[in-house]
């Protein structure tokens, strides 16, 4: 590991005040729409997309992953304060958060929460740090065959993992690979699926994509009163910073639980598609088994806000992993992330580590600070916390659609974007509405071009036979895993509800 | 009538049965060859799932104010996408802005100016002066105003 690059990015992180005034706009934003049910982190993101427009890659990065960083930290206020998580990952921390509250100690399970998922984003940064001189000949013994298979990997992953009806992810998977090979093809030169228009020779852009999917249907949906929630009940209460402060010192007490559930949430970060909600609730469980007094869970255990929120901050840093260094983005999030890096002209994928060093290290320590930023802002507004209530999420409706538009626009210039994004915003919907599960497409259109270069490079250097080469077995292998894994877990799932036997 | 979900599984096997056929039909040999490894199995699977969903007997049909809510957003996410094709980011986005909040959100007069000037000055002072951005100027200013 270069030391002076490890230290000397987060030195220029520290000391610059134009990346530091970035961070302290981006990590309030995120929390905030972390904080709003119906709106989400990756909205934020979206909206600040075209802000990021012609900044220098470096800022632009720190920006959009401070934002992300400190999502879920926002998403568990309304989870422990009204009982409401703000997004899908804060689940777990109902339980006893919101238990918590009802036992008079709000202000604790915040602190909880707070210091939790400051440590879990802390440490998932440093675990991704740590991997660094690991991974780096992993990376770069990869060739274009393991890259090909690591594309369907990614695709196969997220569909299996992603719902119930792995049917419904994988069509949505191979649709998304359809929509990358719109354009022209990089072995023939001819246009594909382009029906005459020149705008789509250069393909459908990710970002026009991930916003169609994600900020179209979530206002669709909540402009048309899905996802609006009413906590007017228990708005504008007080809470004291003294016993935020005790919460975060729980964090310290559970040391031992903190530090694993980082871990073991920075880990699942690694795999693609197993996302956040199996994070929090595999570190849930982690602690209601590992505890000598397991009664208390569910009725206002400290442990129960701790362990699944260090999990879903500490995951970020894993899921970065494969994003950075593979192309392969671990979430719906992570690929909205790798659209606009893209955007900002920085190539994720193994070159990464030979040419851009420094920019993986200063999205590591983008990543911790951030982090730790956020709770020192959250802890500052502790009294206000209750007013979130007064928010109203179909107020920013259209302040939404114009940014998703003006973000679909600047990313590749063309009006008829604004005509893509409608109709793909329509498909978006319709799967929203259908339980279809959205990530196996954005993970599609990010990995089809991936697939298909490195399919016709693999081709052009072995021919068929670079399926046989080591590594290449190893992720056919964990490709047929993944598929039997869900095979299997459907039919002991059958088995185990009565009258599907 | 037809269900959301039966139509969603549909489109799913038109899309792919178009993809396909157009790779078949038009494509050279060597830029066919992936659209054809996605897209037969995409055509299954799609398949697969029409079937399924046709099979089903519990209906997911929503309530007609959900489905009136939904038609009135998706015409005003269209409003939104071609009065900026029409006027451009500058003056199609505020028109927009202050045309939601008083019409479906109904807000008081005072939050549709906010609503509406504060877009105005983020597009025009951040995005066009502040990081020198073109934005898209749609097809009726430069008809009369000179740039």
């Amino acid at each position: 590991m270069n030391i002076d690059i490890a230290f000397g990015t987060l030195f220029t992180l520290l000391t610059d005040p134009y990346l530091i005034f970035l961070m302290l706009i981006a990590v309030p934003l995120g929390a905030f729409f972390g904080a709003m049910p119906g709106l989400g982190g990756k909205l934020g993101v979206v909206l600040l997309i075209p802000f990021v427009f012609g900044m220098e890659p470096i800022a632009g990065a720190v920006l959009l992953l401070s934002m992300h960083a400190v999502v879920h930290t926002g998403g568990s206020i309304p989870s422990i304060l009204f009982g409401i998580p703000g997004d899908g990952t804060s689940t777990a921390v109902v339980l006893d958060g919101y238990e918590m509250t009802r036992n008079g100690e709000g202000g604790r399970a915040l602190g909880a929460s707070f210091g939790a998922s400051g440590i879990g984003g802390v440490l998932g940064a440093v675990f991704l740090g740590l991997l660094l001189p690991v991974l780096r000949p992993i990376v770069l013994a990869f060739s274009p065959a393991e890259f090909f298979l690591l594309a369907i990997l990614g695709i196969t992953f997220i569909a299996t993992l992603s719902g119930k009806n792995v049917v419904k992810g994988l069509v949505l998977g191979l649709l998304g690979l359809m929509v990358a090979f719109v354009g022209l093809d990089p072995s023939t030169g001819g246009p594909r699926y382009t029906f005459g228009h020149l705008f789509l020779w250069d393909g459908i852009d990710i970002i026009t994509a991930v916003l169609a999917m994600y900020a179209i249907p979530e206002m669709i949906a909540l402009g048309s009163g899905q996802g609006v929630v009413d906590y007017s009940d228990s708005a504008n209460k007080k809470y004291k910073i003294s016993e935020v402060w005790d919460g975060i010192i729980d964090v310290f007490r559970h040391w031992g639980l903190s530090l694993r559930t980082s871990l073991v949430g920075a880990v699942i970060g690694l795999i693609p598609g197993l996302g956040g909600d199996a994070a929090s609730w595999i570190c849930y469980g982690h602690a209601v088994q590992s505890s000598k007094t397991p009664e208390r869970f569910g009725k206002g255990a400290v442990e129960g806000v701790i362990a699944p929120e260090t999990a879903n901050n500490s995951k970020e840093g894993g899921a970065l992993l494969p994003t950075l260094f593979f192309a392969v983005p671990g979430s719906s999030g992570m690929a909205l992330l790798l659209g606009a890096f893209l955007m900002l002209g920085i190539q994720p994928g193994p070159t990464i580590v030979t040419e851009n060093i420094d920019l993986v290290w200063m999205l590591i320590w983008a990543l911790a600070v951030s982090n730790v930023l956020c709770v020192v802002i959250l802890l500052g507004l502790t009294p206000w916390l209750g007013s979130l209530a007064n928010v109203r999420p179909p107020l920013l409706i259209p302040f939404v659609l114009v940014f998703a538009l003006l973000g679909s626009y600047l990313s590749s210039a063309a009006w008829e974007n604004l005509i893509l994004i409608f109709f793909l915003g329509c498909l978006g919907y319709m799967c929203r509405r259908h339980s279809w599960p959205r990530p196996p497409f954005v993970i599609g259109v990010v990995l089809g071009p991936v697939a298909e270069d490195s399919l016709h490079k693999a081709l052009a250097l072995w021919g068929p036979s670079f399926f046989l080469r080591p590594i290449s077995l190893i992720l056919i292998a964990m490709i047929i895993g993944s598929i039997a894994f869900y095979i299997w877990r459907t039919r002991r799932e059958s088995v185990e509800v009565p009258g599907n036997a | 009538m037809l269900e959301g979900r039966i139509i969603t599984a549909g489109l799913m096997l038109a899309i792919f049965t178009t993809a396909v056929t157009i790779a078949l039909l038009y494509f050279p040999a060597g830029a066919r060859m992936l659209p054809l490894v996605i897209g037969i199995p995409g055509v299954i699977l799609s398949a697969i799932q029409l079937v399924s969903e046709l099979r089903k007997s519990d209906s997911e049909q929503a309530s007609p104010e959900v489905r009136a809510g939904e038609i009135r957003m998706i015409a005003w996410f269209a409003s939104f996408a071609c009065v900026i094709i029409f006027l451009g980011f500058t003056y199609g986005s505020p028109v927009m802005i202050a045309a939601y909040l008083s019409i479906r959100a109904k807000e008081k007069w005072y939050t549709v100016l906010i609503g509406a000037a504060l877009v105005w000055v983020i597009l025009e002072y951040v995005f066009t002066q502040g990081i020198g951005i073109v934005l898209y100027e749609g097809i009726i200013p430069p008809m009369f105003i000179v740039y």
